[in-house]
């Protein structure tokens, strides 16, 4: 590896090194750090400073002037040029890393640092949304090793001999330094020659107005726009995605083992009607209301759906937004399916880990209620988020058999409760029979209450969901718009609850019926077998596929007879109680913080290159 | 990219692959399951716990995932993997500062002399000769006290029987411990093996009384051995060391997960094998049905290419083609006919009775009728259309058809008194109730639509061929009772056709005249044979045709005078609202007394001066009001109208006959004595009009002997096609009859009447027989009857023809509803279908009968005609006398 040619030092412009003194002690220090053989080709402008050190030469004319002439010596030693501009002290180890940085392709023109403030936290890149704000030093290790990039000025760089030696620019040019180096590292972009950003190496710059000094025109000279190339280059610079990602992972690591990370909720899922997705969402936001993570919560609502849902109340210490907020996250969880790629980039530009709540994938599967999107959607999330939960082992299975989910991807079945939402009515007799659904295809209301009403003309059914014509021992409400209070009423009222859905993710009626010690009677899934594994009695499970089997069930139920049940409780631990909205929202917490924990950037990158293409042009030009 | 810092969680955390390594066979990796995932992880979470702050060796560390978590623990690993490709596998999958991966072989360790703390050894000395050696190597590479963790298959309990191609050496356990000790100077022995069961846990410190290790192996299916040790381990783990050995953690690795994803599979495998073996039943009977299917076609077509030959042989005669060609067109035009629904067969055939029974109507009219001024509906007057297009006579174009095709979609008029909307309109609603073109079927429930051509009808009377026209006057003569209804008695097929029939017998068994005088809905007309049976059994029968037409046989010669000068003459229309009939009741009193009917009866009765004048049903009360004085007017009602619908609308079935009460008092008023057909309905009659007579007369029946037990387990039911029946079968069949069969999947079910009709074939165990001339021998096959309609009013005639013949009932309420509580006792009843079959298959069991079987004689009482009809007699007897003086009182009307 070539060594350092020569070694250009800007001491313009640094009050603190504007004596002699002061700048023969700086001059001296680096000598220290970069040994005897570098020449220091320093650009001053300042009082005589006398006999020069050994191997010292001054320019005191112009940026360019001296830039020029530091190449020139470059060219002539066999060697790298180092820039440093104002009062930094690379140790040598750092110019080492990167002069190897310079090793790595030919075509690397130009090797550069990150740059630690006081504080050992991190100055962002130019170009950042905030460029004042530091990046904390413990995300440092989540950083890729390098970017690859375009030219930027820097307050330490290493500039690659053969670039160097191509350096053109007129030495009667740019009377400041950055402004001649810009020029310079341009000009030999337009050559091929790119820059790296290397983050593995840190070069303090305590005491500087900014490591990326913005080139002026000189002085008195009027500003010339750049030409287009380099307007370019800058938009590439500040566009590219890690910038983004450094907007993001400035939440990744606590900076203490007790502060709270910032998360985004998003219940956008939540719709303005009563509905098992809504149901979900507001149990786990009340979950977490006592599980009390050492999050920052903000829960993202559709507007209509707060006025129905009122979520503050469910969880007063969360914010409940209702518009996307431009701030950053550690984590984002969506607590229903995304249906739109849209909808994971928004929360992929916002948070370091990604987690999305699969209550089912019946949208897909009925090809209808869903989307086009929403099969790239879920292909997408499958692949590359950081976590998946799932309300069943079921839902797992449907999803995954449609979607393959990549290896490391954590996946979490979190259940929803199971447990009895009151004592309402636990011990009563029942009154009819209740038929348990809505208005889709997939529930099988209609036919169901149809078979009961021909079957048990006796009895007395409400069928909930479809809009159905009332007759002398049926009763049809329609679902949707019916409070929690009332349901549980109807299910807690019934002799038997009929579930005769064709697929459920959870079923949550079904656990809550069981808990209120009702009989239901479902159609078969191996669902309701892991659902019932997590449920306690007083209630039975009974399973129908065809219609007499349903009328056997029905009428067992209703007599208390035998029948053979879906056992309950075989998968909670001996003694255990079901499951609350709390053991849900813990099992949750827990995902999300593994997500976090376990969060390094290479998924974030891998989403942040496919949303790119997802929303890229295909032109050329 | 650099791994992150792993986080410290109170359970074990798995590693995770950066990439996948494919399973071979030769070593365990990550994602395989089952029992070799429990055997490696469980090791290493064993070893795990000896490594927390130690530098560790991972000997054969193949895919990396034990080093890996290993390296959660332990101050440093290095994982020494003999294939270079797998080592660079694990250093891409498991980056972490404090774990390196190196090649190497297990005789020649590339670690320095005594510098890791233990070594982990898992599956790996049986994979070479050179265990010494590498032994001798773990003692180099351990520093003075160090442990060895290493486990080996047994041999001969491992390999027996399925011995693995990748192990050169197995070692027996006193093997392992002599090779061990060869090094080490303690040393102890675990085995390992998978388990399926359960544990007894104990916190610990254990009690004193608590011993660890007890095993219960099971040997099969009744028993367990009870044992312990390591002596069934296929797997040995051994912990040694030059040191005493620190404190061991032994216990169990449970996967709960595992099992659950395990049985639902199972489930999943089981439905699907169920959901295959289904399907491929499901297959071959559609193959069976498809092959007799395909068997009738090949039979229809070879009769087809018969009858093709022939007439292509005739077509090779001069002139023959000709005439083949006007046979083909003929047929075609046929066919369109029978599509438009235009066309009333029946009526056709009833107006053209010199057509026979083998000639098809619609042919006939085609070839002939279209131009012999016959019609092809009431609503349609052939000569009067062909008048009004007198180019179709020329053209020799079908009228019907180009009323079909043009003239209804032009407004033409059909017949000078309909317009062609309303032609339409009946003419669709006949379809939908049965396509008129063919055979029409009884139904209880007319059509309003079917509305007769009223007024203006010729009366013509003529005898019913082949019966005797016996006027002598019959017997001597005593009470003369005229009976009028819509019902055709004969044969019966239906339950209010039985009791019609049962009723008149006990009538004239009781010394009434009785004549008989019927006049069908549209659809029901009897046939030929009917009629002539029923005039056998009838002496005095008049069938009155919507037409005009009627044909007779009767003894009387006033009556048969009556009937002479009613020929030609018209009959008189009479409106509703002259009737006594509310308003709304117009059309419905049309359908059940058309002009000529109550022309008929008024006729009859005015020659006749019967004592008694009966309708039946209330719908039929019209034709009370031509009873001469001193006849006794009587209503049988069969059914109380304005509760039906109450009854019935709940099961789902609406009721076209719905009355108000208002509307059906001012019919039943029009009577002097009201028969109900059950005491609850006589409660009701009493209720709609309490100044009328009101008597109730069930139906009686011959009690059957008593005959053997049934061998075969037979369920019957004998039904008529009305919706209630309908509705009811079909219920049954799809959900009790299901359960039936499960339970007994030898179980038949027999399905006799015209309800067969309206069930699909095909239905496991069920045998459709359709309509049956005897039942007798189908109830003595049976052990148990069904009646399955759900709802219904009036008397369950079928309930008691089965008590009847001594086999045991499962109804549902309504199907007991009138039979009293002595009665209803010996039927079960049922209220939901699942109920209902397990009733069933109580009594499919052979000997339910018994009970009644040793009440015969008592049912025999109680379905006796003098039973029965005891308050009708007296009511009679009653009403007649209060009519008329005591001379002219018949004998057969003494109470």
């Amino acid at each position: 590896m070539a060594p350092i040619g020569c070694a250009l030092i800007d001491l313009t412009g640094v009050p603190e090194l504007s004596t002699p003194a002061a700048a023969l002690r700086h001059l001296a220090a680096l000598r220290d750090r970069l040994g005897p053989e570098p020449p220091l080709h320093v650009f001053w402008r300042g009082a005589p400073l006398g006999a020069p050190p050994p191997r010292v030469w001054l320019s005191r004319v112009s940026g360019a002037r001296a830039l020029a002439g530091a190449s020139a010596r470059v060219a002539a030693s066999g060697g790298h040029l180092l820039v440093l501009l104002g009062a930094v002290l690379p140790g040598a180890a750092a110019v080492d890393a990167l002069v190897d940085a310079l090793a790595l392709d030919p075509l690397v023109g130009f090797a550069q640092p990150r740059f630690a403030a006081a504080s050992g936290d991190v100055w962002p890149l130019p170009g950042s949304a905030d460029p004042l704000a530091l990046l904390p030093r413990r995300v440092l290790p989540l950083l890729p090793d390098r970017y690859l990039t375009t030219e930027r000025v820097a307050a330490c760089l290493v500039a690659r001999r053969e670039a160097v030696a191509s350096f053109a620019a007129d030495p009667d040019g740019g009377t400041e330094l950055p402004e001649a180096l810009r020029s310079e590292l341009s000009l030999a972009r337009r050559r091929g020659f790119r820059t790296l950003v290397v983050n593995t190496v840190t070069v303090a710059a305590a005491g500087i107005a900014s490591p990326y000094p913005r080139p002026g025109p000189p002085a008195g000279a009027a500003e010339e726009p750049p030409p287009p190339d380099v307007r370019r280059a800058d938009d590439l610079f500040t566009r590219a995605a890690h910038q983004r990602f450094e907007a993001v992972v400035v939440h990744a690591r606590r900076p203490r083992p007790e502060a709270a990370l910032p998360v985004l909720l998003d219940c956008r899922g939540a719709s303005p009607r009563h509905n098992g997705t809504s149901d979900a969402i507001l149990g786990f936001l009340g979950g977490l209301r006592e599980v009390a993570p050492a999050w920052e919560l903000d829960a993202l609502f559709r507007p209509e759906a707060v006025d129905l849902h009122r979520p503050a109340s469910a969880y007063p210490g969360v914010r409940v937004l209702t518009a996307l907020p431009e701030r950053t996250y550690a984590a984002a969880v969506r607590l229903d399916q995304p249906w739109h790629l849209s909808t994971v980039a928004e929360l992929h530009r916002r948070a370091c880990a990604l987690t999305f709540n699969i209550l089912d994938t019946i949208a897909w599967d009925v090809a209808g209620a869903g989307t086009l999107d929403v099969e790239r959607a879920w292909r997408f999330v499958a692949e590359r988020a950081d976590g998946l939960l799932f309300n069943s082992a079921f839902t797992q299975g449907r999803f995954q058999f449609r979607f393959p989910i990549a290896p490391d991807v954590l996946q979490t079945v979190t259940h929803h409760a199971t447990g009895a939402p009151g004592a309402t009515g636990r011990d009563r007799p029942g009154e009819h029979l209740l038929v348990f659904g809505n208005d889709l295809a997939h529930k099988g209301v209609a036919a169901t209450a149809a078979v009961l009403r021909r079957a048990f003309p006796y009895e007395r059914i409400v069928a909930l969901g479809p809009t159905l014509d009332d007759g002398p021992n049926l009763t049809a409400l329609s679902s949707g718009r019916l409070p929690a209070e009332e349901i549980e009423r109807l299910v807690a009222g019934a002799r038997v609850v009929v579930f005769p859905s064709f697929y459920e993710g959870f079923g949550l009626p079904v656990a809550q019926a069981l808990a209120l010690g009702r009989p239901v009677v479902v159609r078969a899934s191996p669902l309701w077998w892991e659902i019932a594994g997590l449920s306690r009695g007083p209630g039975r499970l009974l399973e129908f596929v065809a219609a007499h089997e349903l009328v056997e069930q029905v009428a067992r139920a209703i007599a208390g007879e035998p029948a053979p049940e879906v056992p309950l409780g075989g998968g909670l631990p001996a003694g255990g109680a079901p499951l609350t909205w709390r053991d849900c929202a813990r099992t949750l917490v827990d995902h999300v913080e593994r997500t976090i924990a376990g969060f390094d950037g290479r998924r974030w990158f891998s989403r942040e290159h496919v949303l790119e293409l997802a929303t890229a042009g295909t032109a050329e030009g | 990219m650099r791994q992150s810092q792993s986080v410290e969680d109170p359970a074990v955390v798995l590693p995770t692959p950066g990439e996948p390594l494919e399973f071979t066979g030769e070593r365990f990796v990550p994602g395989c399951e089952g029992e070799i995932e429990h055997e490696h992880y469980h090791r290493y979470l064993f070893a795990r716990e000896l490594a927390a702050g130690r530098d560790v060796l991972d000997v054969a560390s193949g895919e990396g995932y034990g080093a890996a978590l290993l390296a959660g623990i332990a101050r440093s690993v290095v994982g020494v993997e003999l294939d270079p490709e797998i080592v660079a596998h694990a250093a891409r999958s498991y980056a972490a500062p404090n774990l390196h991966f190196r090649v190497g072989r297990c005789e020649a360790l590339p670690l320095e002399s005594a510098s890791v703390d233990l070594v982990v050894s898992f599956e790996t000395l049986e994979h070479f000769e050179e265990q010494r050696r590498f032994l001798a190597e773990v003692k180099r590479v351990l520093r003075p006290g160090g442990l060895l963790v290493l486990s080996s298959p047994v041999r001969g309990v491992y390999s027996l029987g399925n011995p693995n191609p990748f192990h050169v050496r197995e070692l027996s356990r006193g093997e392992l411990e002599a090779l061990v000790r060869s090094e080490f100077r303690h040393l102890v022995c675990l085995g390992q093996t998978p388990v399926v069961g359960s544990a007894l846990l104990a916190d610990e410190p254990l009690p004193p009384a608590i011993r660890t290790g007890q095993l219960f192996w099971r040997r099969d299916d009744g028993s367990f051995n009870r044992g312990g040790g390591t002596g069934l381990a296929p797997y040995l783990v051994v912990v040694a060391s030059d040191a005493p050995l620190p404190p061991l953690r032994i216990g169990l690795l449970h996967d709960h997960p595992y099992m659950a994803r395990l049985l639902a599979r199972v489930r999943d495998a089981q439905r699907a094998c169920d959901a295959e073996r289904q399907r491929c039943a499901d297959v071959l009977a559609a193959q069976q049905s498809a092959s007799e299917r395909l068997r009738a076609e090949l039979a229809a077509r070879t009769d087809e290419l018969r009858d093709l030959r022939q007439r292509a042989e005739q077509a090779a005669q001069p002139r023959g083609a000709a005439r083949l060609w006007d046979s083909l067109h003929r047929r075609r035009l046929a066919r369109r006919i029978a599509t438009t629904g235009l066309f009333d067969a029946a009526y056709y055939r009833q107006t053209n009775p010199d057509l026979g029974d083998a000639l098809d109507p619609i042919r006939h009219y085609v070839k002939y009728g279209a131009w012999g001024g016959r019609d092809p509906h009431p609503m349609f007057d052939t000569s009067y259309y062909l008048a009004q297009e007198p180019a179709l006579v020329r053209r020799r174009e079908n009228p019907l058809l180009h009323f079909a095709r043009v003239g209804a979609a032009e407004g033409r008029r059909p017949h000078p008194r309909y317009s062609a909307e309303e032609y339409l309109r009946a003419a669709r609603r006949s379809s939908s109730a049965g396509s008129p073109a063919t055979a029409p079927t009884r139904t209880a429930a007319p059509s309003r639509a079917a509305t007769p051509p009223p007024s203006a009808v010729r009366l013509r009377p003529r005898p019913i061929p082949g019966a005797l026209q016996d006027t002598g006057g019959g017997a001597a003569r005593s009470a003369v009772t005229l009976v009028a209804t819509h019902v055709f008695p004969y044969p019966p097929r239906a339950g209010n056709e039985y009791r019609i029939g049962r009723m008149i017998r006990w009538l004239r068994a009781t010394g009434h005249e009785v004549h008989l005088v019927v006049c069908p809905l549209p659809g029901e007309e009897p046939g030929p044979e009917a009629l002539e049976r029923a005039a056998r059994e009838h002496p005095d029968l008049y069938l009155c045709g919507r037409d005009g037409e009627v044909l007779h046989a009767t003894r009387r010669p006033e009556a048969l005078a009556a009937l002479r000068a009613l020929a030609g003459t018209r009959a008189r229309t009479t409106a509703a609202a002259a009737r006594g009939a509310p308003a709304r009741l117009a059309s419905i009193e049309r359908t059940f007394c058309p002009d000529p009917f109550l022309e008929l009866v008024a006729r009859l009765a005015e020659a006749l001066r019967p004592d008694v004048l009966l309708a039946n049903y209330v719908f039929t009360s019209a034709v009370l009001a031509h009873a001469p004085a001193g006849s006794l007017r009587v209503i049988d009602t069969h059914d109380v109208f304005s509760t039906k619908a109450r009854k019935v609308v709940q099961f789902g079935v609406p009721d076209d006959l719905a009355l108000t009460g208002e509307e059906e008092a001012a019919l039943l008023r029009r009577a002097d004595l009201l028969v109900a057909i059950q005491p609850e309905e006589e409660r009701e009659l009493r209720a709609l009009v309490p100044d009328r007579a009101v008597v109730t007369a069930g139906v009686d029946f011959e009690v059957a002997e008593p005959a053997p037990a049934p061998r075969d387990p037979i369920a019957l039911y004998v039904g008529s096609r009305n919706g209630l029946n309908v509705r009811g079968l079909r219920d049954f069949l799809a959900l009790a009859w299901p359960l039936v069969r499960r339970v007994r999947p030898d179980a038949r079910l027999l399905i006799a009447g015209p309800v067969c009709d309206a069930v699909e074939e095909g239905v496991e165990g069920v045998e459709l027989l359709g309509r049956v001339e005897r039942l007798e021998p189908l109830y003595a096959r049976a052990r148990v009857v069904v009646n399955p309609a759900a709802a219904g009013t009036g008397l369950k005639i079928k309930t008691v023809e089965a008590l009847s013949n001594l086999r045991p009932v499962v109804a549902w309420p309504s199907g007991v509803d009138g039979l009293g509580d002595e009665l209803a006792a010996l039927c079960a009843v049922a209220t939901d279908w699942s109920a209902f079959a397990r009733k069933v298959l109580e009594r499919l069991d052979a000997g339910a009968a018994g009970e009644l079987v040793a009440r015969r004689e008592h049912l025999a009482r109680r379905f006796s005609p003098e039973h029965v009809y005891a308050a009708l007699r007296a009511a009679l007897a009653r009403g007649v006398r209060a009519r008329l003086p005591r001379a002219a009182r018949p004998a057969a009307l003494h109470a």
